[in-house]
C-alpha cells in the first residue's frame, strides 16, 4: 500500500504539470480543429528560454519566470498564427496541410535551437533541486509540489479568464459554435489568434514548471507529444477541462505502471491506454459514444 | 435603411437565390414568408455575411456591405438570430446574454439592456444561472431572440422564430416580440412559416419562392389573399406574381466551389 | 505506353548515375535517394486513400529487426527475411488499422503515432537497442553482400520498379478507384457500395509490406546496424512524408521526384555545412514540409501539371506544334477515362430478388431522440414496387433524420426498417447499395478530383458491375452528359451535376431511389425537366421516395404523401388528399392562418 503510494503521489504531482502541457493543445483543438504537432516543440522552447534566464546569467528561478515566459509565449503563438496557422485553416482540404506545416514547425525549432545550443543535455538546478519532505513514508520532491502548484494556479486563472472575461467568452462561444459567434459580433480569426497564443503559452508554462526536473535537449518534445495527446483524448477532443483531468490521469498511470513495471517502459502503459481510448472511446472518457451504422 | 439589388448567392455552385431585390426601411418591419428551400435563410445568411454573395449589392445607408466581414456588420447593427437557435449550450443562460451584447456600442449599456430583455421574455429571469443546453426547446427560443436584442440591433433579423416549437411555445415568442416592437424602434426581418403569426407584427411581406422575389405586398393585401396557402402547397390557384419569373441569366454561373461538408 | 515511359526514364537516369558515378559520397547519395523514394512510394499508398500515417517507422522497425534477429539466429538469408518481415509487418498494419478506419478525421494519424514509440520501447528494453547486422562473404547475392556498392542501387532500383509497378497497378484497377473515390469524399464512396474499411486495410497492409522491405536495403546498404532509435525513430516518417508531400501526395510518381530533389539537397546540405550546422538536413525537410503545406498543399507534380495546363491553353499554336512536353506526359494525371482493369473480386453478387407480396421498404415504428430532444417518433409507412412516394413536412419536423435512418447515417432508437423483406436497419451504407438501395444527396455531392464518367464508374464498381465503364457510358448517354464525360465535374451546370447525381444513383438499376430534396436550386422548368428525366431512368420495379421541401412540385409528380409534423405523420396518402388536410395546412401555416382563413 506504502508502495503504492509512493508512486501515486509523485503521479498526481506530474500529473498537474502533463495537465498544464494538455491544456493549450486541447483549447487549441477545440478552438480551430487543429492538432498542433508543434505543440511539444513550445515547450521545448520555453525550457530553453527557463535554462537561459537561468544559467545565462540572469539566475532567474524557472518558477519566477513564468510570467515572462507566459507573455513571450502569448506573442510568439499569436505571432505563428498569424504568420502560418490561419492560412490552413477552415476547409477539409486543409487537413494534410495542417499536419504538415505543424509537423514542419516543430522540426524547424528543434532544428534551430539543436544548431545554436547543440544536443547537450541542460539541467536547471535551484538551490532547492533536491530538497523534499516526507510525509509519512512518502517523499514529496521540492520542486515536483511547486510545479504542481504552479499547475493548479494557471488552471484556475484559465478558468477565469474563460469564463470571467469578454475574450474568453468569446473563444469559448467560438469553439462550441463559430457561426453563432459570428452572429454575436466575435471576430473569428481574432479569437483564433488569441486561443493560439494562449495555448502555446499554457504548454509554455508547463514547460518551465517541468525544467526543474527534466533535462532539456532539442528533442524533448518526443517525450511529450504522445503525454500530450493522449491526455487530450482521453479527457475528449477539444474540452480543456477534460485536458486537465486526462493530464492528472495519464500522470497517475505513469508513475503507479512502476509497481509493476520498469521505469524506462512507463510510457509504454500511457502510449497503449491512448490507443485504447482512441479505439474504443474516441470522444473521450466523458464523451458520448457516437457510431453511426 | 437596408437596400439589396440584384443580388445571387448559392452553395456550393448550387444557386438559392437569384437577383433579389429587397428593401427595408428605417424602424420598417419586414416577413419573408415563403416555402421551406425557397432562399429565405440564405437571403439572412447573406446579408449578415456567412454566406457570401455571387453577385449584386447590398447596401446599409448607402454604404456597402458586401466588402465587411460578418463581425463588422454586427457592429453597423445588423443582429441575426439564427434558425435552429445555436445557443450556447455550455454556458449559462447569463452568459448567453453577455455574448449577445458583444457588440460595442451594446457593452456599456449591459444592464439596462438585459432589464428590457427579462421584461419582454419575463420567463427568462429565472433560470439566468442555468446552462442554455438545459432549457426546453420555447425558452431556447426566447435566449436566442433575447440574445438578439441585447446587441441593440438597429436591424433586427429572426430565422423562423417558431421553428420546432409547440403552438403554445411560438405564442410567447410572438407576445415577446410584440412586446419588443412597443419598446424598442428597431427595424426588423422575420422569416417564418407561420404566415400569419409574422404578419401580424410586419408592415410589409416578401414572398420567396425557387431563390426569386415570387410577391411584394403589405400585410392587409397578404391577408386577404388566397395565393399564399398555393405558394406553400400548390392547392392549385394561379399565383401572382409582382415581376414574373426572372431570367436566370441575369446571374453569373453558379461558382465551381466544392459543396461545403461537414 | 504512356504509362512505361515514366519507368524508362527512371531506369536510363539511376543506370547513367550509377555507372558514372564513382566517388564513395555520390554512392551513397544515390542510394539513399533510391531507398528514400521506395519508401515514400510505400506510404503513399495509404495516402491514396487520404490517410496520413505518423506511424510507418514501425513497420520499417519490424523489417530492419526482423531480417537482423533471423540472421544472426539461423543464418536466414536477408531475402527470406524480408519476405517474412514484409508478412509480420501487414498483419501489424491490420491490428493497428482496423479500429480506426471506422473514424474520420484525425483520428487514424492520431492512433498511428504511438506504435513506433511503443515498439521502440519495448525493443530498447526488453530486446536489443542496437543489432549489429552479421558478415556474411561467402554468397553476395543470398546475404544481399554486394563488395562493390553499385550493386546495392541496382537491387534498390529494382525494389523501386516492383514499388512503382504496385502503385500504378492499384491507380488503374478499381483498388485505386475506391481509394481515390474515400480519399475524395468517403460518405460518398460509401453510399456508392465502396467498402471503405476493407480497401483502407488492403491499402495498408502493401504499404507496410513495403516499407519493411526498404527497411532491409536501408540497413543493408547504408546502414550496416539496425539501431531501434533509428529505424523506428520519427525520422523515418518525417523523411517519407517530406518525399511524397513534396512530390505529390498520393501520387505513384510523387515520391519518386521528392525524394530526386530533397535527398541530394539534404545530403550536400549536410556534408558541407554539417560540421558547424548540425540540423541542416531536418531543416531541409521542415522547410519542405512547411513551404508545401502554404503554397502547393498537392506537391510539385500536381502544380507542374497545372502550369502545364495553362501553358497549353496560352500559347495555343506554338504548343500544338511542338506537342506535349515530356515533362507535361510525366506530369499529366491518368488519361480519362481510365482504362480499368478488374480486380478479382468476390463472386457478383447476387442480388436479393423481390419477393412479389412484399413491400420494397417498410418502415415500422421508428424512432428517434437527439439527447432528450425526440425527433421521431412511431413512423411507419410502406412503399411498393414501382411506386413514387413524398415525404413532406415543414421545417424540424424530422425528414432529414428520418432519410438519414434509412440512408444508415444515423442509427434508429426503435424500429425496424425492412427492404425487400429483410431487416437492413443494422447494415451499413454499403451493404444497403449492393441490396439495391441508392440515393442522392441534398447538396449534391461529387468526387470533384475525377471526370464525370469516372464518378459514375465508382457506382458501377460498387455495385460490381461487370463493365463498369460500359454501363457509365450508356449512363451518361442517357442523361444527355456523355459530351462532357471527360471533362471537369466543376464545368457542370446545376442542372447537369443533378443529372449526373441521377446516373450516379441509377447506374445499379436499384429497387429502391432515395431523392433528397432533389429539387433544390432548381427553377420551374428545370424541376419538371428532372422528375421526366428520373422517369427516363428508373425501371419499372424501381420505387422511388422523395423528401422535399418544395410541395407544390412534388405532389405533381409523386403517387401518395406522407406528411410530417413534429416527428410523427400527421397525415398519408394520396398528395390531393394530404395537403388539404387541415393538420398539414396548419403545421404548415400555423394555427391561426387557419382560424383566419375560416373566418374568410
Amino acid at each position: 500500500m506504502v508502495e503504492f503510494l509512493q508512486f501515486l503521489v509523485p503521479g498526481i504531482l506530474i500529473g498537474g504539470v502533463y495537465a498544464l502541457l494538455a491544456s493549450g493543445l486541447g483549447l487549441i483543438f477545440g478552438v480551430m480543429r487543429v492538432v498542433n504537432f508543434a505543440q511539444a516543440d513550445f515547450m521545448m522552447l520555453a525550457m530553453y528560454l527557463s535554462w537561459a534566464l537561468f544559467a545565462g546569467g540572469f539566475g532567474l528561478d524557472p518558477f519566477l519566470a513564468v510570467p515572462a515566459v507566459f507573455v513571450l509565449f502569448l506573442v510568439l503563438g499569436m505571432a505563428v498564427h498569424w504568420l502560418f496557422i490561419r492560412f490552413v485553416i477552415g476547409k477539409r482540404e486543409n487537413h494534410d496541410a495542417q499536419v504538415i506545416l505543424t509537423i514542419g514547425l516543430g522540426l524547424i525549432f528543434q532544428n534551430l535551437i539543436l544548431i545554436r545550443y547543440s544536443s547537450e543535455p541542460r539541467v536547471v538546478a535551484p538551490s532547492y533541486a533536491n530538497a523534499g519532505d516526507f510525509i509519512g513514508d512518502i517523499f514529496i520532491s521540492r520542486v515536483r509540489l511547486y510545479a504542481f502548484l504552479l499547475s493548479v494556479l494557471v488552471a484556475a486563472l484559465l478558468f477565469l479568464f474563460l469564463n470571467r472575461s469578454r475574450t474568453g467568452r468569446a473563444i469559448r462561444a467560438a469553439s462550441e459554435n463559430w457561426e453563432a459567434a459570428t452572429y454575436m459580433g466575435i471576430d473569428i480569426d481574432r479569437t483564433n489568434r488569441i486561443a493560439f497564443g494562449v495555448g502555446v503559452a499554457l504548454t509554455a508554462v508547463g514547460g518551465s514548471a517541468l525544467v526543474t526536473f527534466q533535462s532539456i535537449t532539442p528533442f524533448v518534445g518526443f517525450r511529450f507529444v504522445v503525454v500530450m495527446f493522449a491526455a487530450v483524448v482521453l479527457g475528449g477532443l477539444g474540452s480543456v477541462s477534460g485536458a486537465f483531468v486526462g493530464g492528472v490521469l495519464i500522470g497517475i498511470i505513469q508513475s503507479v505502471s512502476q509497481v509493476w513495471t520498469s521505469a524506462a517502459v512507463k510510457n509504454v502503459w500511457v502510449f497503449a491506454l491512448f490507443l485504447l481510448i482512441l479505439y474504443v472511446r474516441p470522444n473521450g472518457l466523458f464523451g458520448k459514444v457516437q457510431r453511426a451504422i | 435603411m437596408l437596400e439589396i439589388s440584384d443580388l445571387c448567392a448559392g452553395y456550393g455552385g448550387v444557386p438559392a437565390l437569384r437577383s433579389i431585390d429587397f428593401r427595408v426601411g428605417q424602424q420598417e418591419h419586414v416577413a419573408i414568408l415563403g416555402p421551406n428551400g425557397a432562399g429565405k435563410t440564405t437571403l439572412l445568411k447573406t446579408i449578415s455575411g456567412t454566406v457570401e454573395a455571387d453577385s449584386g449589392s447590398i447596401r446599409l445607408d448607402g454604404q456597402d456591405l458586401r466588402s465587411q466581414a460578418p463581425h463588422k456588420r454586427v457592429e453597423a447593427g445588423i443582429v441575426h438570430v439564427p434558425q435552429g437557435r445555436m445557443i450556447f449550450a455550455s454556458m449559462t443562460v447569463a452568459d448567453n446574454l453577455r455574448l449577445g451584447g458583444h457588440r460595442r456600442t451594446a457593452r456599456d449599456r449591459h444592464d439596462e439592456r438585459r432589464e428590457l430583455v427579462l421584461e419582454i421574455f419575463p420567463a427568462l429571469a429565472d433560470m439566468l444561472g442555468r446552462d442554455g443546453g438545459a432549457l426546453s426547446g420555447g425558452q431556447q427560443q426566447m435566449l436566442a431572440v433575447a440574445r438578439g436584442v441585447m446587441a441593440c440591433p438597429r436591424l433586427l433579423m429572426l430565422d423562423e422564430p417558431s421553428m420546432g416549437l409547440a403552438p403554445r411555445a411560438a405564442d410567447d415568442i410572438f407576445e415577446g416580440i410584440a412586446r419588443l416592437l412597443k419598446s424598442e424602434t428597431t427595424a426588423m426581418i422575420v422569416v417564418e412559416q407561420r404566415a400569419h403569426e409574422a404578419l401580424e407584427v410586419c408592415d410589409r411581406a416578401y414572398v420567396l419562392e425557387s431563390g426569386e422575389v415570387a410577391l411584394e405586398a403589405t400585410n392587409r393585401e397578404l391577408l386577404a389573399d388566397e395565393t399564399l396557402a398555393a405558394t406553400y402547397l400548390g392547392s392549385g390557384h394561379d399565383r401572382r406574381r409582382n415581376s414574373g419569373t426572372k431570367p436566370w441569366s441575369r446571374c453569373a454561373p453558379p461558382s465551381p466551389r466544392p459543396p461545403a461538408q461537414c | 505506353m504512356r504509362r512505361v515511359v515514366p519507368f524508362v526514364v527512371l531506369i536510363a537516369v539511376v543506370a547513367v548515375l550509377n555507372g558514372w558515378l564513382d566517388q564513395r559520397f555520390y554512392v551513397r547519395v544515390l542510394t539513399l535517394s533510391v531507398v528514400w523514394a521506395l519508401a515514400g512510394v510505400a506510404w503513399n499508398l495509404m495516402a491514396k486513400a487520404g490517410q496520413i500515417s505518423l506511424g510507418h517507422s514501425a513497420f520499417v522497425g519490424i523489417g530492419a529487426y526482423g531480417f537482423t534477429i533471423l540472421l544472426r539466429g539461423g543464418g536466414t538469408s536477408p531475402w527470406t527475411g524480408m519476405a517474412i518481415g514484409m508478412g509480420v509487418a501487414a498483419a501489424v498494419a491490420l491490428v493497428i488499422g482496423l479500429p480506426t478506419f471506422r473514424l474520420r478525421g484525425f483520428y487514424f494519424t492520431l492512433a498511428t503515432i504511438s506504435f513506433p514509440l511503443i515498439m521502440e520501447l519495448l525493443v530498447s528494453h526488453y530486446g536489443d537497442p542496437e543489432l549489429t547486422v552479421p558478415f556474411h562473404p561467402e554468397s553476395e547475392w543470398r546475404f544481399m553482400e554486394f563488395s562493390n556498392s553499385h550493386t546495392y542501387v541496382w537491387v534498390g532500383l529494382g525494389m523501386l520498379v516492383v514499388a512503382l509497378a504496385i502503385s500504378e497497378l492499384i491507380d488503374v484497377t478499381s483498388f485505386g478507384f475506391a481509394l481515390r473515390a474515400i480519399r475524395d469524399n468517403e460518405v460518398l464512396a460509401r453510399a456508392v457500395g465502396i467498402r471503405t474499411v476493407a480497401w483502407k486495410s488492403a491499402a495498408f497492409m502493401i504499404s507496410a509490406a513495403l516499407s519493411a522491405a526498404m527497411a532491409v536495403l536501408w540497413v543493408k546498404a547504408v546502414l550496416r546496424v539496425t539501431v531501434a532509435e533509428e529505424v523506428f525513430g520519427i525520422t523515418v516518417v518525417i523523411v517519407m512524408l517530406s518525399v511524397a508531400f513534396v512530390g505529390g501526395v498520393g501520387q505513384t510518381w510523387g515520391p519518386v521526384v521528392g525524394a530526386a530533389f530533397l535527398i541530394p539537397l539534404a545530403m550536400f546540405l549536410d556534408d558541407s555545412i554539417g560540421e558547424s550546422v548540425p540540423g541542416a538536413q531536418e531543416l531541409v525537410y521542415a522547410a519542405a514540409l512547411v513551404l508545401v503545406a502554404l503554397l502547393i498543399p498537392r506537391g510539385i507534380l500536381p502544380a507542374i501539371e497545372k502550369g502545364c495546363r495553362r501553358l497549353a491553353t496560352w500559347p495555343r499554336t506554338s504548343l500544338e506544334q511542338a506537342g506535349p512536353s515530356l515533362l507535361e506526359r510525366l506530369a499529366a494525371p491518368a488519361p480519362r477515362p481510365s482504362p480499368l482493369l478488374r480486380m478479382p473480386r468476390r463472386p457478383l453478387q447476387s442480388r436479393l430478388p423481390q419477393p412479389s407480396d412484399t413491400p420494397v421498404l417498410e418502415v415500422e415504428g421508428v424512432a428517434k431522440s437527439f439527447g432528450a430532444n425526440r425527433v421521431l417518433s412511431d413512423v411507419a409507412f410502406n412503399v411498393d414496387a414501382g411506386r413514387r412516394v413524398g415525404i413532406i413536412g415543414p421545417n424540424g419536423a424530422g425528414k432529414t433524420t428520418l432519410f438519414n435512418i434509412m440512408t444508415a447515417h444515423l442509427r434508429a432508437d426503435a424500429g425496424r426498417i425492412m427492404f425487400k423483406g429483410v431487416q437492413v436497419d443494422r447494415m451499413r451504407a454499403p451493404r444497403r447499395y449492393e441490396l439495391g438501395m441508392s440515393r442522392t444527396f441534398q447538396v449534391p455531392q461529387g468526387f470533384h478530383l475525377m471526370s464525370p464518367l469516372d464518378n459514375v464508374v465508382v457506382a458501377a464498381i460498387g455495385a460490381s458491375m461487370p463493365d463498369p465503364v460500359v454501363a457509365s457510358m450508356a449512363m451518361l448517354e442517357r442523361v444527355g452528359l456523355a459530351g462532357k464525360a471527360l471533362g471537369e465535374l466543376s464545368a457542370l451546370t446545376t442542372a447537369e451535376i443533378k443529372s449526373l447525381e441521377l446516373a450516379r444513383a441509377m447506374v445499379s438499376d436499384p429497387d429502391l431511389l432515395l431523392l433528397d430534396e432533389p429539387l433544390a436550386g432548381l427553377n420551374e422548368t428545370e424541376r419538371v425537366r428532372f422528375f421526366e428525366t428520373v422517369d427516363e431512368l428508373v425501371s419499372p420495379h424501381t420505387a422511388i421516395v422523395v423528401i422535399e421541401h418544395s410541395v407544390r412540385s412534388l405532389i405533381q409528380y409523386v403517387e401518395s404523401v406522407v406528411a410530417l409534423d413534429e416527428g410523427r405523420i400527421i397525415a398519408q396518402g394520396p398528395p390531393g388528399e394530404v395537403v388539404s388536410d387541415p393538420r398539414v395546412i396548419e403545421a404548415y401555416l400555423g394555427s391561426r392562418w387557419m382560424e383566419h382563413a375560416r373566418d374568410q
